[in-house]
């Protein structure tokens, strides 16, 4: 890893050398996760990453799994149904909440949200914490939070992108025989009875991949997506008013193998249709906000020989009020203000799964319902700010859970090398799912059966996070440096796992596992950030270090100790390209004793875009991803070799934008 | 199979056909060739449904007739028209002194396993009903043992059989002090062997057992002590059909307690004759290899109730399992000969899915060996 990093950092030296001009002033982030109010990034008390909206649509293809890649420190995971899923400081997927407009979305990917579900049209920011927050943003916070903030947008207008891509090197033996991807992306708005009305339009069909002619197993989906988006905004009374609805259909399938003695296949399919309905009321001061959503997600998914239908059911509604006294954006010493936000959630999760074959219920139209409740103090001066919260969830389940957290931040340096210290201390949780309070997973025909138990707990984590950001201007204030390391530690305990039920197995002749609150671990690691911005190229160097540790001192499966994130933009303002190319670099995760050897457990992928504004209204796209083709080998999954590199090969994108 | 099945039909056409052409020509009183016998060498059945994950069925199959009889789990083990039967991956064999059926393996396909016995994965998945028939035609009625040891029969045995040692010549039982069982109950497990006995004819008088426990939550056995039974006093009294004991306390109990083995009486003496209670289950330790049981892992230790069955096919199983990660099962087209007491047959499973790709449906070759 080390002599990665010396490659990487001559890099950046190479450009502190070239011509540069005046670095502009970048107009600061607002951000709104940290605190549920809007916050100046520098005078957020809780750290918070922003990735801009117009960065992630270089590097977007459709979905949010490409897009989360491209952040520090988040490890980005193929799930096994197909979907992806993410890690962040050594947290799982279950562990890391996501939202989308500060709202929850559904996890219908082994209790983890399916990154490939969002649809990453029309991104404002998205703003990321890391580190336990489950005081202001409840259940599964207990890694951090990532909140993805679309656009509002207002006026006419309509645009349309069409993008088309090839994986190179691979010829998947698709239905239709189609050997390209496509996506096409419409939006159009408008004023219409004093409403702004937005309409957008996503349909995206990718190949899938397949390394290996000669096997009959695909090594990605075939699939066909289709996002549907409507939205009406509206100011009744100075309080903004927002109706959306969205529709998503996804079909997957991949050849997984052939049925023993038949002449088919077997395949691995999914089908999901969603509906998503949002209402929104938002005053213009800001002054407090009531969000609602409700969610209608069916599937049937699986082997094509074992399908399974599922429903799952979401509804949410927050409110929130915010009370402010003295002057909470103090300028000068001796001023101080104060925030204070109380709010309220309540929630509904039903889950129905069935196995048609054979009628087979695993979850019996189980749900359940929550209210929430937290209250969050900000202290606010000059140069200090201290935050604290508590929340309260009383759960139809298993009743009662509390969690507390506070938070402090410092200002040092001055207005030109500005030092910020914050120091959070707190605890996260996670609430049992219905599916591992509830499942009823039989294979005793292979000898096994995996079943809930309603007895279980919530998950917990205690945390502690500090970082130091530091800004400056160099290079004869031609260029901003910002540098940033931060640590973080938790210990977690009543993790949930299955293990073998031994009685119940010696009764019934099976193996029989069954959730259970009974693993506990101690995460710990850092993160360095480094950005160097001239007004033409800006370049970011991040290193992510995580040590996770089991009860029994064994390391936490699948998670990469070291992760180097390192992106450079370019603009060629005489032709008015921007350029963009990032690498990840992930080596040393903790591999399984189920693998027999391991292949790979260090790679890179380096990407490459460029986009061209030809006019006003026309610009095209070109990206490359994977330029090594980094991916897994064919054989490894086969002959049970460990293989840490991502299934997706080298890809070649061209796409066309108009706006009208 | 197709191409064999097909040209015994073009063959069989081609017969009537002459046969048909000769039948125009009568007048020529020319001799009628008799058209050769047909010879089916593969007979394909299934497949066969043996229910659901959760409602496993048997599909009890009768070899004479080629087809499926329907019985209950409990009138099959009195009928003596089926031969085989399936559930889910275990095949069984009728155990009916009417009609006891047995089995041989071919050893067909052995180069499907390597040295070490695992699987070579390309063979299996390479491996196709047509590609393997040639297997399956090679075997014919020559190639039936004559050695009648060759045949397996499906067996029901008792867990705790072998504690002790019995001299065919003297007729003299001693305990078998070596041969040691570890029994469960629950996530506690006890081991013991029997370390002496007093013969009384065909019975017990007495019997001492050698006994050390591992409590709930521990991972090895603890100090061993000995638990000795007065089997003619406890048996005199001739209401008393068996002795309960309790290793934990070294204690008779009563029936309704939670022991750990009875022996049943017989004329005022304990029987050569150990049972499990219902709840526990037990090993064979003759090795004596374990110190201690993995509690969480037990179930991979193999502990059976008092009674328990060994099926024939699992000496040589028909199936590998979990093949490139997939939880399908994979014929290794194995060849059989299944013994009736009537007929040989040859057997060979060629998938245990529908073309749906549904487990738990078997599909097979199985023809009678007759003599050319």
């Amino acid at each position: 890893m080390k002599s990665k990093l010396l490659i990487l950092l001559p890099i950046t030296l190479f450009f502190y050398n070239s011509q540069s001009i005046a670095a502009d002033k970048d107009i600061e982030h607002i951000v709104v996760s940290g605190t549920k109010t809007n916050k100046l990034l520098s005078n957020s008390p809780v750290l918070v990453d922003v990735i801009d909206g117009e960065t992630l649509k270089a590097i977007s293809q459709g979905t949010l799994a490409k897009v989360l890649d491209f952040i520090p420190g988040v490890v980005v995971n193929r799930s096994v149904k197909d979907g992806y899923n993410i890690q962040m400081q050594g947290f799982g997927s279950k562990h890391v909440l996501i939202l989308v407009d500060g709202q929850s979305l559904i996890s219908p990917a082994n209790s983890s949200v399916d990154l490939d579900h969002i649809s990453a049209s029309d991104i404002d920011q998205i703003e990321v914490i890391k580190g336990a927050a489950s005081v202001l943003h409840g259940s599964s916070a207990m890694g951090g939070v990532i909140n993805i903030l679309t656009k509002k947008r207002q006026g006419s207008y309509a645009s349309a992108f069409y993008e088309t891509g090839s994986y190179l090197n691979n010829k998947p033996d698709t239905e239709n025989g189609d050997s390209i991807s496509q996506l096409l992306n419409l939006k159009a708005g408008t004023q219409w009875l004093g409403w702004q009305h937005n309409v957008k339009l996503q349909i995206l069909k990718d190949t899938g991949f397949d390394y290996d002619e000669e096997t009959i197993s695909q090594n990605s989906a075939e699939l066909k997506k289709k996002f549907v988006q409507l939205n009406s905004q509206k100011d009744i009374a100075n309080i903004s008013t927002t109706l959306s609805y969205q529709y998503f259909d996804e079909l997957k399938t991949r050849p997984t193998s052939k049925i023993p003695g038949q002449e088919g296949y077997i395949y691995y399919t999914s089908d999901v249709a969603q509906h998503q309905l949002d209402f929104n009321l938002l005053p213009t001061d800001n002054k407090w906000k009531l969000n609602s959503r409700l969610i209608q997600h069916d599937e049937t998914s699986g082997q094509s020989n074992s399908l399974r239908d599922t429903s799952i059911q979401f509804a949410e509604v927050e409110g929130l009020n915010v009370w402010q006294s003295g002057n909470t954006t103090p300028k000068v010493e001796g001023e101080s203000g104060s925030e204070t936000v109380f709010g309220v959630v309540t929630k509904f999760d039903g889950l129905d799964q069935i196995k048609p074959l054979t009628n087979s219920i695993e979850i019996n139209g189980k749900n359940r319902h929550s209210i929430e409740s937290y209250f969050q103090y900000n202290w606010i001066s000059p140069k200090y700010q201290i935050l604290a919260g508590v929340r309260g969830q009383n759960d139809s389940d298993f009743g009662f859970h509390s969690a507390l957290r506070i938070s402090g931040m410092a200002k040092m340096g001055d207005l030109e090398n500005p030092v910020t210290l914050r120091l959070g201390v707190g605890q996260g949780y996670r609430v049992p799912d219905l599916k591992e309070r509830h499942y009823i997973f039989d294979h005793s025909n292979l000898g096994y059966m995996v079943l809930g138990d309603e007895n279980l707990t919530p998950e917990q984590a205690n945390s502690i996070t500090a970082s130091l950001a530091y800004a400056s201007q160099v290079l004869s204030d031609n260029a901003d440096y910002s540098f940033e390391v931060s640590t973080h530690f938790s210990d977690t305990k009543d993790l949930i796992s299955t293990v073998t039920d031994i009685e119940e197995s010696a009764k019934e002749g099976l193996d029989i596992s069954r959730y259970s609150n009974i693993e506990s671990a101690k995460i710990s690691g850092f993160d360095i950030s480094n950005e160097l911005t001239f007004n033409q190229w800006v370049a970011q160097l991040n290193y992510s270090y995580v040590d996770s540790n089991d009860q029994d001192d064994n390391r936490l499966g699948g998670r990469p100790r070291h992760q180097v994130k390192f992106n450079f933009g370019y603009d060629f303002l005489q032709w008015d390209i921007e350029s963009l190319v990032y690498l990840v670099y992930q080596a040393d995760e903790a591999v399984s004793s189920n693998y027999l050897d391991v292949e790979n457990n260090a790679y890179t992928l380096v990407n490459v875009t460029i986009n061209q504004f030809i006019t006003s209204k026309l610009q095209w796209t070109l990206a490359l991803n994977n330029i090594f083709d980094e991916h897994k080998s064919s054989s490894s999954s086969n002959q049970r070799h460990f293989d840490a590199r991502p299934t997706s090969s080298r890809e070649l994108r061209l796409g066309i934008e108009y706006k009208f | 199979m197709n191409n064999l099945y097909k040209l015994s039909l073009i063959t069989l056409a081609l017969s009537l056909t002459a046969c048909g052409s000769s039948s125009s020509d009568k007048k020529e009183e020319k001799p009628v060739v008799e058209p050769p016998p047909v010879v089916v060498t593969d007979t394909v059945y299934g497949p066969l449904s043996t229910g659901t994950s959760q409602v496993p069925e048997y599909a009890y199959f009768d070899l004479d007739e080629g087809k499926v009889v329907e019985l209950t789990q409990e009138t099959a083990k009195t009928d003596t028209i089926w031969d085989i039967a399936f559930r889910r991956g275990s095949i069984f064999l009728n155990q009916n002194e009417n009609n006891l059926v047995s089995v041989n393996f071919t050893g067909n396909n052995a180069d499907f396993l390597d040295t070490d016995g695992k699987a070579v994965v390309e063979k299996f998945v390479n491996a196709t009903p047509e590609s393997e028939l040639e297997d399956y035609v090679a075997v014919t009625h020559a190639s039936i043992p004559t050695d009648e040891e060759s045949f397996k029969i499906d067996k029901t045995e008792k867990i705790l059989d072998g504690f002790h040692n019995y001299d065919s010549t003297t007729h003299l039982v001693s305990a078998a002090s070596d041969n040691f069982f570890i029994i469960q109950t629950g996530s506690a497990f006890a081991k013991f062997s029997v370390v002496d006995l007093t013969q009384v004819f065909y019975a017990m008088s007495s019997v001492t057992f050698n006994v050390a426990m591992q409590a709930e939550g521990a991972e090895e056995f603890g100090d061993s002590k000995t638990v000795a039974l007065d089997l003619a006093m406890l048996c005199s009294d001739t209401e008393t059909s068996a002795v309960y004991v309790d290793f934990e306390t070294g204690m008779e109990v009563s029936a309704d307690a939670a022991y750990h083995v009875s022996i049943p009486c017989s004329d005022a003496n304990g029987t050569f004759e150990l049972n499990l209670h219902a709840d526990a289950k037990a090993i064979k330790d003759f090795d004596n290899a374990y110190q201690g049981v993995d509690a969480a892992t037990a179930h991979y230790y193999g502990f059976q109730s008092n009674e328990y069955s060994t099926k024939a096919f699992d000496d040589n199983k028909w199936y590998v399992y979990n093949l490139e990660q997939g939880h399908k099962l994979w014929s290794q087209y194995g060849v059989y000969i299944v013994k009736t007491p009537t007929a040989d047959y040859k057997f060979q499973i060629t998938s245990y899915y529908d073309d749906e790709g549904n487990s738990g449906s078997y599909t097979f070759r199985a023809d009678k060996l007759t003599a050319e």
